[in-house]
């Protein structure tokens, strides 16, 4: 049966994703592949749960099932949360469906032939919009749309074959070598204007006065090795949203920008008054940082 | 000799894309380059021939300004390189490359391990290696951290959102590798010399089977505009400049 | 313009990006005297050094040409660096007259193992008047016995051996040998070393020797006819200072260009002052002309043409040009031109430098003349 099929390993995100599918006036299904994440999901006030059965405890090895299935039933669109399980799946639905897909999109509009969405290309430099016609495949995060009220949906479990050729050996959880940035109120991040590894000491007195914790650039992580790469803000690090970010001796390259963009207020401080940073920046003082740093640590002391 | 496969992208280098006056793009400033990412993707190829005691191809779908990647790739430590040269690249979206690749991929003998990058650093789209597989039939592992290969057994870390997940696959197989897989070294000018040696195989659109029409419909491009006070302190003493910014904080209630 | 092949630019695109991921962030350490001794062995690996020689003496037969366009990526970044680039300056030298057994002593050291070689030429009574000097050689059994002195020997903390001459005839027309002294070898002395204006990565002071044993196979060239020898380094380090200038001042460019285009002044940027375009336009097209004039003399040079001449005009000209297009550079930035941190202030005291080594402007122009009058 025609309608919006969501998957997100993320059981929060499952119910924003039915939330778009109600707003829709489709059909709103919910695709699971454990009994628990199905159990889960009848709470969300979908129309229908799906719970496709077999023997990997892998969700993207049950892509081609899932692919013929959404074939058959003519789905309009199979929507996935994007992390890196969703992203997965949802590409190699797209691929046995031979589909259109649009991945990790900022917008997502049902228009009569089919979907609208905008997405950044380079970087984030700039918003391209596209069209996907039915079928289509689609990626997206947290925070979009509403979860809709609570509910009890039928589960329908379809004992399905899965792909054993990928085995899962051991899964353990991910040991935060740093902090969570994710969950930080504020973050101070350092970039390639500290010379030496020692002189991240400065940072780190100004995060414990603001009550923040320590992010960096990807050179500092990467290439320096100073912080564990957790710990890297940008695109393909972590991308945060907390209520003040900081940056210390950071240019702004586009890249580490996206990172921080949702920061509800960015400071930045740095040597080059052309700096990029300073335009991602609410407020920002062009200065030596060695400098600047220990006075805005004491300053804050005071307060 | 067996041959590992490592698909790259020839992307606009977006730090020198620039926004005009009236919030277009300009592209003008704008050089090519081998997508970041792809460097390391390259590099755990090498590495993993070592494994096999194979050669390394890498292949590329672009336009014919993509030629100019071949040397650079080449000097990176790839043995060969193959070059769809397509206009079609221009509009492609993932369903057209990974149909260009699968295609590409399938004139390439003894192939038992195709290498990709987590996402272009273009797009960052990460839809190629999982379609790809899927039109291969052929097992697929994203999200890869570390990897190793034992005789014909693959196994290799996968970085979740919140776990590490180690998994087993028996050769051929597609993965899609994570940047901190490696630390990929810059080459020498000996290595670059070298790469004009190697062999170089263009394939046209007319050469594979392949579908190059696009399932997405761009309809436009607009800059990323980010609207911030930018309130920046220049003047004054160390301390005056400092007693603004906690001024300013104050004010946003964030002390 | 020079035209790069697609070879030539992936090599200028890695020196790029070696110059700003590896280089810059070491440039204070260099600048404070501590050169970084894995610097050198990167280089080498990379093959930014001796890329000129054979590839049996593990180099890679690259063209001048190549080579100056190293150059100049490194010296937009820091001219201390860029020298080293240029290299074992001996090496070349060592091709065109050593003998074979020479070159099997000599080039494991200097290509493989990552040995650097420097200059010493000038004596405090022989700067410019190379024929002028007062160090000897005298022969006792197989060996040769040195006694002198030399000064402004640059590179003293970076170089193990460096290229020394010395009167081995009195009488003789030539009467002037050039001998490969190791630092280590008993005698050998280093002497104060000059707090300078510039160019502070590399140790630059006083060399002696007393009573040196030089075993005879350390003497290149010919006996008594090292003066040629010594004019054809001078050749090849003057192309490269030439270049080393080009880099400087590009560098000084676009660095201030990056600042007026921000800086705003009067409600406007100050790049919108007439002022301040006509400093770009001139700075601008002075760097093109002396760059087209290295490239010029560098083809000659890979042409195996004679470059006395060119590489003199070339040193003359873009040494001054870095000299006029940094200081307007600094005033271009006023305050900041001239703070430390802001980086600017360093290409200048640099370009004064390269007006000086490896022969003053004044003695290039004799030179020039010289051979033009010829």
């Amino acid at each position: 049966m025609a309608g919006i099929y969501v998957y997100s390993d993320e059981p929060g995100l499952v119910a924003e994703l039915l939330g778009f599918a109600l707003s829709t006036g489709k059909q709103a299904c919910a695709v699971t592949f454990s009994q628990e994440d199905a159990d889960k999901a009848q709470a969300f006030g979908a129309d229908k749960v799906l719970f496709f059965k077999g023997a990997s405890p892998l969700a993207e090895n049950y892509a081609k099932a899932l692919a013929d299935y959404l074939a058959a039933e003519q789905a309009d669109l199979f929507l996935a949360g994007m992390t890196p399980r969703g992203r997965d799946l949802a590409a190699r639905v797209a691929g046995y469906l031979a589909c259109g897909m649009a991945s990790d999109v900022l917008s997502l509009t049902p228009v009569a032939e089919g979907f609208t969405v905008e997405k950044m290309l380079y970087g984030g430099v700039a918003v391209l919009t596209e069209t996907l016609a039915s079928p289509a495949v689609v990626t997206i995060g947290s925070g979009k749309f509403d979860a809709p009220a609570a509910g009890d949906s039928p589960v329908e479990t379809l004992e399905v074959p899965s792909d054993m050729r990928v085995r899962l050996v051991t899964s353990a959880p991910l040991v935060q070598e740093g902090v969570d940035l994710n969950k930080a109120e504020k973050v101070v991040g350092v970039g390639l204007g500290f010379s030496k590894q020692e002189d991240l000491s400065l940072a780190e007195d100004l995060a414990a006065v603001l009550g923040a914790e320590i992010g960096c650039t990807r050179s500092i992580a990467e290439e320096r090795k100073w912080l564990p790469v957790e710990q890297y803000i940008g695109i393909s690090g972590a991308v945060i949203k907390p209520q003040l970010y900081l940056s210390l001796g950071i240019s702004g390259q586009i890249q580490h920008v996206i990172g921080v963009r949702d920061a509800k207020t960015i400071a930045a401080i740095n040597t080059d008054e052309n700096a990029p940073i300073f335009k991602a920046a609410d407020y920002g003082i062009v200065g030596d940082m060695y400098e600047i740093a220990p006075l805005l640590t004491e300053a804050l002391k005071k307060v | 000799m067996p041959k590992i496969v490592v698909c790259y992208k020839w992307v606009l280098d977006e730090a020198l894309i620039r926004l005009r006056a009236d919030e277009s793009l300009d592209f003008s400033a704008a050089e090519y380059k081998i997508s970041d990412y792809d460097r390391n993707t390259i590099e755990a190829a090498v590495r993993a021939a070592q494994a096999i005691e194979g050669t390394t191809v890498g292949l590329t779908f672009g336009t014919a300004e993509a030629k100019r990647s071949i040397k650079d790739a080449l000097s990176r430590g790839l043995d060969e390189s193959y070059w769809i040269n397509a206009p079609e690249a221009s509009r492609a979206d993932g369903a057209v490359t990974a149909s260009a690749l699968a295609g590409a991929l399938s004139k390439i003998e003894d192939v038992r391990l195709v290498v990709c990058t987590e996402g272009a650093s273009d797009t960052f789209a990460r839809q190629v290696p999982p379609r790809l597989g899927a039109l291969m039939d052929w097992p697929t592992i994203t999200s890869v951290a570390e990897l190793h290969i034992e005789g014909d057994t693959l196994t290799a870390v996968r970085k979740l959102k919140d776990s590490l997940e180690t998994v087993e696959v028996t050769l051929p197989c597609v993965v899609a590798v994570l940047p901190e897989i490696n630390e990929a070294p810059l080459p020498g000018l000996k290595a670059v010399l070298a790469a004009g040696k190697k062999p170089v195989t263009e394939l046209a659109p007319a050469d594979i089977e392949a579908d190059l029409s696009p399932k997405v419909t761009a309809s436009s491009t607009r800059a990323y505009l980010m609207s911030r006070k930018n309130l920046i302190i220049k003047e004054g003493s160390a301390e005056e400049k400092v007693a603004a910014l906690v001024e300013h904080f104050h004010k946003e209630g964030l002390v | 313009m020079q035209v790069f092949t697609e070879e030539q630019q992936l090599m200028i695109n890695i020196a790029k990006e070696f110059v700003q991921e590896k280089l810059v962030p070491q440039i204070p350490d260099i600048e404070e005297g501590n050169f970084p001794a894995n610097l050198i062995d990167e280089l080498q690996d990379l093959g930014f050094i001796n890329m000129m020689l054979p590839e049996e003496y593990g180099g890679l037969e690259e063209k001048m040409v190549t080579h100056m366009a190293i150059v100049e990526e490194f010296a937009k970044e820091n001219l201390t660096t860029a020298i080293v680039c240029n290299s074992n300056m001996i090496s070349s030298l060592l091709i065109d007259f050593a003998s074979d057994e020479q070159k099997k002593l000599f080039f494991p050291k200097y290509s493989e193992d990552k040995h650097m070689a420097g200059l010493g030429f000038t004596e405090p009574t022989a700067g410019s008047d190379a024929a002028g000097i007062q160090t000897t050689a005298v022969k006792d059994g197989d060996d040769w016995i040195l006694n002198g002195q030399k000064t402004f020997v640059s590179y003293l903390n970076q170089c193990s051996a460096f290229l020394v001459s010395a009167r081995t005839n009195e009488t003789d027309e030539g009467g002037i040998s050039t001998f490969l002294v190791e630092k280590d070898l008993p005698g050998v002395e280093v002497g104060s070393i000059f707090k300078k204006i510039g160019m502070h990565g590399s140790e630059t002071g006083e060399l002696f020797f007393k009573n040196v044993r030089v075993p005879a196979i350390y003497l290149i060239g010919t006996e008594n006819w090292g003066l040629p020898l010594v004019l054809k380094v001078l050749d090849e380090a003057r192309l490269a200072v030439a270049m080393c200038g080009v880099g400087i001042a590009q560098g000084a460019l676009d660095k201030a260009v990056a600042y007026v285009k921000e800086r705003e002044q009067f409600g406007r940027k100050i790049s919108s002052f007439q002022g301040i375009k006509w400093y770009i336009a001139e700075m601008e097209s002075e760097i093109a002309a002396a760059r087209a004039l290295v490239y010029d003399v560098a083809n000659d040079y890979d042409n195996k043409k004679f470059i006395t001449k060119g590489a003199a005009m070339a040193k003359w000209f873009a040494s001054e040009v870095a000299m006029r297009v940094t200081e307007k550079a600094v005033q271009m930035c006023g305050g900041m031109g001239l703070v430390e941190d802001f980086g600017l202030e360093r290409y200048f005291r640099d370009a004064k430098v390269l007006s000086i080594t490896e022969g003053t402007s004044e003695i290039l122009k004799i030179v020039i003349a010289r051979e033009k009058l010829r």
